[in-house]
């Protein structure tokens, strides 16, 4: 669907230039969902909840071209993980661009800076791996991502068996067959594959 | 390649990067006004398993991409797990102290119980030697056992020896017919001249027989053939010999 055919929500500012994607309804219906707290996060981050609307349809027309480059599936399994994840990135680069261009020093000091330009630092680049873990995992399919995070919950092979319906064997190989895909997926020069997306 | 993909490759074990995704899923999804959370019970009842989380995905859902709540979840069931464990643990313990408690009391009471048996025995039957198991109870009928007194003033019997199988006995003896009351020393000597028996027992008479009070002796390992009881009268020095033929 073109989001121009449908009700816009209520955060829509149509600030992108140019011809816009396809944007899926599930899309449209997750960023809807996700606006209180996408606003809530990016006030906190940036003090300024006005550019949260901004960065969220930013996020949205991201994906909706990924999809149309077939870096993305058309069918999202947990979209609304992808566009918080997804946002994070947006937000850690924005902060990242904002230090250096306010940065203020001696022109050592400003050469050193340069050239950590594009390295993180520390605290930042253990959010932003975590981030792409997270993202990783949003975009595995629906039962395996729920087997995953059973697991990563500390549930037992038991409880899992119960609760998914299926033998404790059978889950204890499902499960090794996503972990592997996942970590596959974060050991990848693309880590996502054509059909399920790529890095942004 | 974004060089942040090749970073979060981890080059650790299994453990290690399911540790990672934990980290993972509880800072990539701040939501610090808790905006859309479900109730804080529901949440904590599918983290204990008090309710069924297959009826609840939608909470699971929103679990795993909130990550205050993701943090509260695996905070929630980490204690369950502990307080679950201790209480398996301290109920293993209460059972091995019972067991144990148990133990001692039965071992003690069976102790005790052996030394009262041996107490008995020792009071009872000290000059009986232990058999195999309980005392047979047999008959030595002497009634009509009669006396043929000879020119030179000696006994002789008359009448056959009586039988008696060999084993630990209760002998019952009967004496011979209007032999009185008394007390009198019993003695049992086999053909070696081997005594097998020396006490001193009470003779009653009831309904007309002289019956000495039973006797235990253990001829289990007497050889069989002739052996004589020799019966003395308290204050008398002559014995009433009577024979027997072990079997």
């Amino acid at each position: 669907m073109i989001l121009k055919d449908k009700p816009r929500p209520d955060f829509w500012i149509d600030g992108r230039a140019g011809k816009p994607n396809a944007i899926n309804v599930a899309l449209v219906r997750a960023a809807e969902e996700l606006w209180p707290r996408v606003f809530q996060i990016v006030t906190y981050a940036l003090n300024d909840g006005a550019s949260a609307a901004e960065l969220l349809e930013q996020v949205v027309h991201e994906i909706a071209e990924s999809q149309a480059e077939g870096k993305l599936p058309k069918e999202l399994e947990a979209p609304r993980a992808l566009l918080l994840t997804r946002l994070q990135q947006r937000l850690i680069n924005h902060l990242h661009r904002e230090r250096r261009i306010s940065y203020r020093g001696s022109i050592f000091e400003l050469e050193e800076s340069y050239r950590s330009r594009s390295i993180l630092n520390h605290d930042e680049r253990q959010v932003h791996e975590s981030i792409l873990r997270a993202q990783a995992l949003a975009l595995i399919d629906g039962n395996a991502r729920r087997l995953l995070t059973l697991r990563l919950m500390g549930f037992k092979w038991s409880e899992i068996g119960r609760l998914m319906g299926e033998r404790t064997g059978t889950v204890r190989e499902r499960f090794r067959v996503a972990l592997n895909r996942l970590i596959e997926r974060l050991s990848n020069v693309r880590p996502f594959s054509p059909r399920e997306g790529g890095d942004s | 390649m974004n060089p942040t993909n090749r970073a979060a490759l981890p080059k650790c074990s299994d453990d290690e990067f399911i540790s990672l995704m934990k980290r993972a899923l509880s800072e990539a999804f701040p939501n610090r006004e808790r905006i859309d959370c479900p109730n804080r019970d529901l949440r904590t009842a599918l983290a204990t398993g008090r309710k069924d989380l297959r009826e609840h995905w939608e909470v699971f859902d929103h679990v795993s991409i909130c990550s205050p709540c993701f943090a509260e979840f695996l905070e929630t069931r980490r204690n369950h797990l502990r307080r679950s464990w201790i209480l398996r643990a301290c109920g293993a313990g209460i059972l091995a102290i019972a067991c144990a408690a148990g133990y001692v009391v039965w071992h003690s009471g069976s102790a005790a119980t052996g030394r009262n048996s041996m107490a008995h025995l020792d009071g009872t039957i000290p000059t009986i030697s232990a058999g195999q198991g309980s005392p047979t109870v047999a008959q030595l009928n002497f009634r009509q056992w009669t006396v043929t007194r000879g020119e030179q003033s000696s006994e002789h019997s008359s009448g056959s020896p009586r039988p008696l199988r060999r084993g630990n006995l209760s002998l019952r003896i009967e004496l011979p017919h209007l032999t009185p009351a008394d007390s009198y020393r019993v003695i049992l000597v086999t053909g070696s001249n081997r005594s097998w028996m020396d006490r001193t027992v009470e003779a009653r008479i009831v309904d007309g027989h002289t019956i000495l009070d039973p006797v235990t002796v253990d001829l289990t390992h007497a050889p069989p053939g002739p052996a004589m009881l020799l019966v003395e009268r308290r204050q008398s020095s002559s014995f009433r010999e009577l024979p027997i033929q072990l079997d």
